[in-house]
């Protein structure tokens, strides 16, 4: 049966390979190869949660076939800048739009060829695992939603993939739903990914309002975006909500407290959120609008100060790290920091850090991660203290990880040297142009580094130094992917122009509005960006023989509640637990007229504040005839009837006396049908009464004096706002000839002559349709009800 | 109240609200009435049987006096029926080709009656009256059983 499997997925593979090739040389289509791009993954997922059963393990390479599937289609998407529009509903003029650029091309191809090697590592590393349908499943849709969100050239569309990779992380943090744990930290993930992306979904409804378009690639190709939303008023508050979204989703302070917590998530699913999906959306927002939303002082006060706080504490909370993926997170953090800041500098030299640094740390992160995550498998732990040595069992692994781990500390000839180099280039050169208090900017820059070298080389250490136990040797199918992406990450090192050439200049030039060349310089020059590296490396090594120190300290801090966001928000948690407790204890009691006394105010009161706030009340003209006036007051005596009765039984019936009154009025308003309808459920009321009369209590509770005034103010302000609503609705005259058709229609269209009953079963059937459902479910919902009373006896 | 009184005059009255009742069902066209309204009464012609024979009476009405019966199993799907003939009606419209809930009209001429105006309406109507009936049934039943 295995075999058979395997020689079917080669075939599949095979048959797809050809396929492929054939549609590369056939035809280059640039809206097909998206399409392609975009779709493979969610396919790959349908197919994997219907045929899990007979694919099992396969299903990773269901997975990684997808991903490669669109890697090869958005490589060779690579070079075009366009807009690619599929209709939907042309009726409609609703077309499904897509925006292909250089920032999107970059972050897809990291989403697709990471989610390739990470869906590799995970058929080795989930091997033991259960639950995996649902895994691979969703790990397939959170690539595709991913690689969606980033062409996504409508702000709605953006937002719903935006959302979407939010849900996909959701369900992958809590992977391990027995723990509570996993649980906690997913539910995190989700009400602070989630609820920030309600705010950003309120800015793109503002923005696409004020610009009159919800088209990303119309609204890039505007002028002056930021003078027309800053004489609206907008532009600021736009910014804001667009920020606080971008920066929720990658992690900045004080948001970024779902991110450690989202290591409860498998490893292969920490490599990928961590490297190039879920984190980067982020990052790739604040990137799409750069252009059109950049203005000088907002922005660059607003990121570069976020993206440098973040920097900094991020790398320092990360030398607090006591585990491997906690170090690892809280490192992820730091560098988005550096990304944030990065576009945060109006200089093109902020844009080149950016866009290079998405490109070299989704690189080294993800193998960082992969590396984290076999030492976990295989040993157990990934308690730092607990680990040294592993390069002698393990001496691939270890080269793997010192090459990673050196790229994040920013050493010459790897791919993280040069984006960290930028970002010095970038600060200095924005201190060197302002002054003043900017010269903060490169020495947080290179305080925030220091930590960041000082915590890669913790992380290195685990693999040096006195051997520790025994372990067994790592499965291939787990070594190979940190591999590959250790040995890109010095390919790009040692020939970085190439890679910028090719993957990165276009980004930049999506993201910045200057004409610019981009390169880096291989062999490096003395620059005061160089020197900034120098002290830094220095700085490192210096510290690093008092890391223990510093380990130590920076958790003492960390203990320190009102510091850390993690405290405000278990505290808001706790608050709106208690708010939810509050409204069950006075809302959910329970109890019918509780209910109705809530439905009643709250509709009363909005009802009766909007008429009087639009100031809409017509005047009233009472003109009624005698036979009318009868009949109303009779009403009126039976309601004080009602009130005045001290049994239930004759209130009932008193009741019932209004019931016949309005039947009258409904015949002197000529409305026969209505007066039969009301006359034959009166009746029924009244027979259903007469058979639970005998249970029936005899007396009516006494009620307290400020009860009676409260039941009376409520249900007084229930019967203005019934008595202002039909006010109203009847002294609209309707413009329309909706009336005027029915009638003249109903004979010769229906065959009927009472138009009443015509509408309801012919014009307006599918109402009826509706009514009668209602109907029979509220008769279910009865019947349950007094089943359930049955079993509670 | 199941005086003999009140049981010798509910024998006559019964069957006189049942054919009202069919009466309003067949004129709802042109005249007051309707589905709705036949079903409500048709209801509440069955539900004075209740009151006035009680359980046992209506057992021994129906012969079925030793078995245990639960009626409202027996309404519950009249009202499903009635809201599938209803939605029935609006498939077959759309069967053929047209939009849902669409009708048909024409006029039979009936041996005694003279001329009849039918409609496909009327089987909407019908399973309007059919889910108003077996509902309102099946809750004065429960009511009743308590």
């Amino acid at each position: 049966m295995r075999e058979q499997l395997e020689i079917l997925t080669a075939v599949l593979i095979g048959v797809a390979v050809i396929f492929t090739g054939f549609q590369i040389v056939d035809s280059l289509a640039t809206s097909y190869l998206l399409l392609i791009a975009i779709s493979s993954p969610f396919f790959a997922s349908l197919a994997i949660s219907i045929f899990y059963q007979r694919l099992g393990d396969y299903s990773a390479y269901i997975g990684a076939f997808s991903g490669l599937v669109s890697f090869i289609s958005i490589v060779l998407l690579i070079g075009t800048q366009t807009t690619v529009h599929y209709p939907w509903i042309p009726s409609l003029g609703i077309s499904l739009e897509f925006y292909i650029d250089g920032l999107s091309l970059m972050i897809a191809i990291l989403a697709s060829g990471i989610g390739v090697v990470v869906f590799l590592y995970s058929k080795a590393y989930m091997e033991h695992e259960c639950r995996k349908k649902k895994y691979y499943a969703v790990l397939t849709a959170f690539m595709g939603s991913m690689i969606g969100l980033v062409f996504s050239s409508n702000l709605i569309v953006l937002f719903m993939f935006w959302e979407f990779t939010s849900i996909c992380s959701f369900l992958l943090i809590s992977h391990s739903q027995r723990l509570d744990s996993a649980v906690k930290a997913s539910k995190k993930s989700l009400l602070i990914t989630v609820g920030s992306g309600l705010l950003l979904l309120i800015g793109f409804i503002i923005l696409g309002n004020a610009l009159g378009t919800f088209s990303i690639s119309e609204i890039l190709a505007m002028e002056g975006v930021v003078q027309t939303l800053s004489s609206q008023g907008l532009y600021l508050p736009i910014l804001l909500l667009i920020g606080i979204g971008a920066a929720a989703k990658s992690a900045q302070v004080p948001l970024h407290i779902w991110l450690p917590d989202a290591m409860q998530a498998p490893t292969p699913v920490s490599a990928f959120l961590h490297s190039a999906t879920m984190v980067k959306a982020g990052v790739f927002l604040i990137g799409r609008f750069r252009p059109v939303l950049m203005n000088g002082e907002a922005w660059n006060m607003l990121f570069v100060t976020l993206g440098l706080v973040t920097m900094t504490s991020g790398a320092m909370l990360a030398v607090s790290a006591k585990k491997l993926k906690e170090l690892l997170a809280y490192s992820t953090a730091s560098h988005l920091g550096l990304i944030v800041s990065g576009f945060g500098f109006s200089s093109v030299l902020g844009g080149e850090t950016a866009t290079f640094h998405i490109f070299n740390h989704a690189l080294f992160k993800a193998s960082l991660f992969m590396v984290a995550g076999i030492i976990l498998h295989e040993t157990g732990t990934q308690k730092i203290r607990e680990l040294s040595g592993l390069r002698k069992e393990w001496p691939v692994l270890g080269i793997v990880a010192t090459v990673s781990g050196l790229s994040m500390a920013g050493l010459p000839l790897l791919n993280g040297f040069y984006s960290k180099e930028l970002l010095f280039e970038s600060a200095y050169h924005a201190a060197s142009h302002t002054g003043g208090i900017f010269w903060a900017l490169p020495v947080i820059a290179v305080l925030g580094s220091v930590f960041t070298f000082l915590y890669s080389i913790r992380f290195i250490s685990v693999f040096y130094g006195e051997k520790t136990g025994e372990q067994h040797s790592i499965p291939k199918l787990m070594l190979i992917p940190p591999s590959v992406l250790a040995s890109l990450s010095l390919i790009v090192g040692l020939f970085p122009n190439r890679f910028i050439e090719a993957i990165v200049y276009p980004a930049l030039h999506s993201v910045v509005t200057e004409t610019h060349g981009m390169s880096v310089y291989v062999i490096p020059h003395l620059t005061p960006a160089f020197a900034m590296s120098i002290v830094t490396i220095g700085t490192g090594l210096l510290a690093y023989s008092k890391i223990e120190f510093l380990h130590e300290k920076i958790g003492e801090i960390r203990e320190v509640s009102f510091l850390s966001s993690n405290y405000y928000y278990s505290k808001g948690l706790e608050l709106s637990g208690r708010v939810s407790d509050l409204v069950v204890e006075n809302v959910e009691t329970g109890l019918l007229r509780t209910y109705i006394i809530w439905v009643l105010v709250v509709a009363s009161v909005s009802g009766l504040a909007g008429f009087i706030i639009a100031g809409t009340l017509p005047s009233v003209t009472l003109s009624v005839g005698l036979p009318v006036a009868i009949v109303l007051a009779t009403s009126v005596a039976s309601v004080y009837a009602v009130l005045r009765s001290d049994t239930y039984i004759s209130s009932v019936l008193t009741l019932s006396i209004l019931g016949f009154m309005v039947s009258i009025f409904y015949l002197l308003m000529d409305a026969p049908d209505l007066v039969m309808t009301q006359l034959v459920v009166e009746s029924l009321s009244l027979i259903i009464f007469l058979l639970v009369l005998n249970k029936i209590p005899e007396y009516t509770k006494q009620v307290s004096f400020s009860r009676k005034y409260r039941d009376l103010v409520i249900s007084g302000a229930a019967g203005l706002l019934v008595f202002a609503s039909v006010l109203y609705s009847t002294s609209i005259k309707t413009p329309g000839k909706l009336a005027e058709y029915y009638i003249e229609n109903a004979l010769p269209g229906s065959g009927g002559t009472n138009v009443v009953n015509v509408i309801l079963v012919d014009f307006r059937g599918l109402d009826t349709m509706g009514e009668i459902s209602v109907i029979v479910m509220a008769g279910l919902a009865i019947l349950m009800l007094f089943q359930m009373r049955g079993e509670e006896k | 109240m199941s005086t003999v009184i009140v049981k010798q005059v509910m024998k006559a009255v019964i069957p006189l609200m049942l054919l009202v009742s069919l009466n309003f069902f067949l004129q709802g066209h042109d005249l007051p009435g309707g589905g709705f309204i036949a079903g409500v009464m048709a209801a509440a012609a069955v539900a004075l049987i209740y009151i006035v024979f009680d359980l046992e009476g209506v057992k021994k009405l129906a012969g079925k006096e030793d078995e245990e019966i639960h009626f409202v199993e027996e309404y519950i799907p009249v009202s499903d029926a009635g809201i599938a003939l209803a939605a029935g009606t609006g498939l077959l419209s759309t069967s053929l080709g047209l939009s849902f809930l669409s009708h048909r009209k024409g006029i039979i001429h009936l041996p005694f009656f003279g001329e009849f105006h039918w409609t496909t309406a009327m089987l909407f109507d019908l399973g309007v009256f059919m889910a108003v009936f077996g509902s309102l049934l099946a809750i004065v039943e429960v009511l009743g059983e308590e």
